[in-house]
């Protein structure tokens, strides 16, 4: 049956006329109506800001598994237009597929909170890329390799942005953790200079931290940026400090 | 000294006081002149590099992002400021009704900028060089104003000579004797309906609004400093035919346009007082991030302050650069982005630090702005928001509230 309906499928896909790209919205659309994927990159950081850190995690992957749909959807080259299930990625991600120059920017800033929330989730997430309470210790170590190296690349090209600069040295203790100091030195520079924007850099700051004082006033600054629950996101753990 | 040669000496050294004087007084030569070329008919070397020198920088600048010049293409639409704002003011931009009408709704400013054509049929280089250097207020319906960008005094003459290329004008001063007869012109023909005029001798009048033409009526106190005086007169009596897309209408005939220029360029002026806005002192109660982002980042700052990655890769002049500004990185979007900071000679720093004025930087800017706005210009830096209306007092502080409170989020 499968050998029947599949090519069918094929035949069905490859004969409806592919639209061209600017039928379904236009330069402007694309360019000043927010997309989906815009909305919930902001989503995932609002998540973020409230130390949302495992539905965040969720969000993010979802975001990064349009993406990747969206690319080989794209590869593909058979957009229908009007088609349901098209529409909504295309809605979801157009900007990925149709200006690929443009869209490097956004998945570069999804990458980025996917890398950084696989550090504030402990790595722990199965090889399938769903969250997990425990996984073996290999998978979540290669987990906060490949967050701490996805981040490291993006700091290249990126050296100026204190966020980067503050997330690698946030993954870099998760990976190892003879990189405390250097990873201190770090965000106690972004600290001081006060360019650190994300409550959960401030606790990471304050985990690391020696000094009693100076931990409370970094946890004070992740209270201060967080929407609830601040006193417990903004608390250092024991496995933390 | 011969006698003549005296009197030309003289007349140069009265019109070098009165230039000196334009920032404090408005004082102009009363005695008539004799018509005087500006520019002659054929461009010298110098001239010519300085025009093609001129016309790389209105690139550079980005001049049309905002104005129609004369041998400038129009931008991308991505950057054609204006051109986005009309057609969403219109409902042609290609949207949903309700982002429209949202848009719409923040559109408060930059709907209108005067087209560059022409100008050197009408303008002085030398004022353009100036207002270049040192904007001012010279269309107070429009709201947005001219932006101070960073821009040498060389560069400016540049561009000046770039705009005046089609000069052909001359200077021959308005007869003093047609006041009287050019006020009663003024009112009857209603300049004041779209124009403001500080008369000294009659009331203060409301300033105007309404559409494109009175948004863009220049203040015409300026003309005396503005505008080749020889073509004033023609120019209020056919506009058009100086310059084809002026919504200056043709009312006036030849014999009132003599009487208007003559009572612009001589009538006394009443002076202009402006006293800086109070520095409110800081509130005592709470002050989020989300009231200041309602308030100052989302209303005015976002447009140019832009999240890069958000907006597909162009963050705006703010941001990425541009009207002849560098990359300066600041994304006014969300709350990290503002933490993020901004670049400072290469460097990234906090715009909630103390700079070498004692205030924050982003406080800073905001309050040269409103300097500016009374002629107080701040040397250590650009007031923001660039070319639009000050933040209110109360705005301001806000912004100084949060600040000092330690940026609350929530």
């Amino acid at each position: 049956m499968t050998r029947i309906l599949l090519p069918l499928l094929a035949l069905v896909l490859l004969s409806t006329p592919a639209a061209p790209a600017d039928a379904c919205l236009n330069e402007y659309i694309r360019a000043y109506v927010l997309p989906v994927a815009v909305r919930r990159v902001e989503r995932v950081e609002r998540l973020m800001a409230a130390g949302q850190s495992r539905q965040a995690f969720r969000l993010a992957n979802e975001l990064l598994a349009g993406v990747s749909n969206a690319h080989a959807l794209d590869r593909r080259g058979d957009w229908v237009d009007g088609d349901e299930w098209a529409t909504e990625l295309e809605d979801a991600f157009l900007p990925n597929t149709q200006h690929p120059e443009r869209a490097a920017s956004v998945e570069a800033r999804a990458a980025m909170l996917h890398a950084i929330l696989m550090v504030r989730v402990d790595g722990q997430v199965s090889r399938r890329g769903r969250l997990a309470r425990r996984v073996h210790v290999s998978v979540r170590t290669a987990n906060l390799r490949a967050a701490h190296e996805a981040l490291v690349a993006q700091q290249r090209t990126s050296p100026d942005d204190p966020r980067l600069s503050a997330y690698v040295a946030e993954a870099a203790v998760a990976v190892d953790a003879s990189a405390a100091a250097d990873s201190l030195a770090t965000l106690r520079d972004l600290a001081q200079r006060d360019l650190i924007g994300d409550p959960l850099t401030w606790l990471a700051l304050a985990a690391l931290e020696e000094d009693a004082e100076a931990r409370d006033a970094h946890l004070e600054r992740c209270r201060n940026m967080v929407s609830r629950r601040a006193n417990q996101v903004c608390a250092v753990s024991s496995r933390q400090s | 000294m011969r006698a003549p040669a005296k009197r030309a000496f003289c007349a140069l050294l009265a019109l070098a006081l009165a230039a000196s004087f334009a920032g404090c007084e408005e004082v102009v030569p009363d005695e008539p002149a004799a018509a005087t070329p500006v520019e002659s008919a054929q461009p010298s070397e110098d001239q010519r590099r300085a025009r093609e020198r001129g016309r790389a920088l209105v690139e550079r600048f980005q001049c049309n992002r905002c104005h129609t010049i004369d041998e400038v293409a129009e931008p991308a639409p991505s950057q054609n400021c204006l051109g986005c704002h009309r057609a969403i003011e219109a409902g042609t931009f290609e949207a949903s009704e309700d982002d429209l009408e949202r848009w719409r709704s923040h559109i408060t400013n930059l709907v209108a900028a005067p087209s560059l054509l022409s100008v050197g049929a009408r303008l002085r280089p030398a004022w353009i060089t100036a207002f270049l250097l040192e904007p001012k207020d010279l269309r107070p319906a429009l709201g947005a104003s001219m932006p101070r960008l960073p821009m040498s005094e060389d560069e400016a003459q540049d561009i000046a000579a770039f705009l005046t290329r089609d000069a052909g004008a001359f200077e021959a001063i308005p007869e003093r004797a047609l006041v009287a007869a050019g006020r009663r012109a003024f009112e009857r023909l209603a300049c004041g309906a779209c124009h403001v005029f500080r008369d000294a001798e009659i009331p203060e009048q409301a300033q105007p609004e309404g559409d494109d033409g009175a948004r863009l009526a220049p203040d015409l106190a300026h003309v005396r400093e503005r505008f080749v005086s020889g073509r004033l007169a023609e120019w209020i009596a056919n506009p058009s035919a100086m310059k084809h897309d002026t919504l200056m209408p043709s009312a006036a005939s030849a014999e009132q346009a003599r009487a208007l220029a003559a009572y612009l360029w001589h009538a006394p002026l009443r002076p202009v007082r402006q006293t800086p806005p109070p520095l409110l002192p800081i509130l005592e109660r709470r002050v989020s991030y989300e009231e200041v982002n309602e308030h100052i980042f989302h209303r005015t700052c976002r447009h140019c302050h832009a999240d890069a990655d958000l907006a597909f890769g162009d963050g705006g002049p703010g941001n990425d650069g541009g009207f002849g500004f560098e990359r300066r990185g600041l994304n006014l979007t969300n709350y990290e982005g503002a933490s993020a900071g901004v670049l400072v000679d290469g460097r990234r720093t906090s715009i909630y630090a103390p700079d070498a004025s004692g205030m924050p930087r982003l406080v800073h800017a905001l309050r040269a702005r409103q300097l500016e706005e009374v002629g107080e210009r701040d040397p250590t830096i650009t007031g923001m928001p660039l070319a639009h209306p000050a933040v209110s007092p109360e705005d301001l502080q806000l912004v100084r509230t949060w600040v000092a409170q330690g940026r609350l989020r929530f």
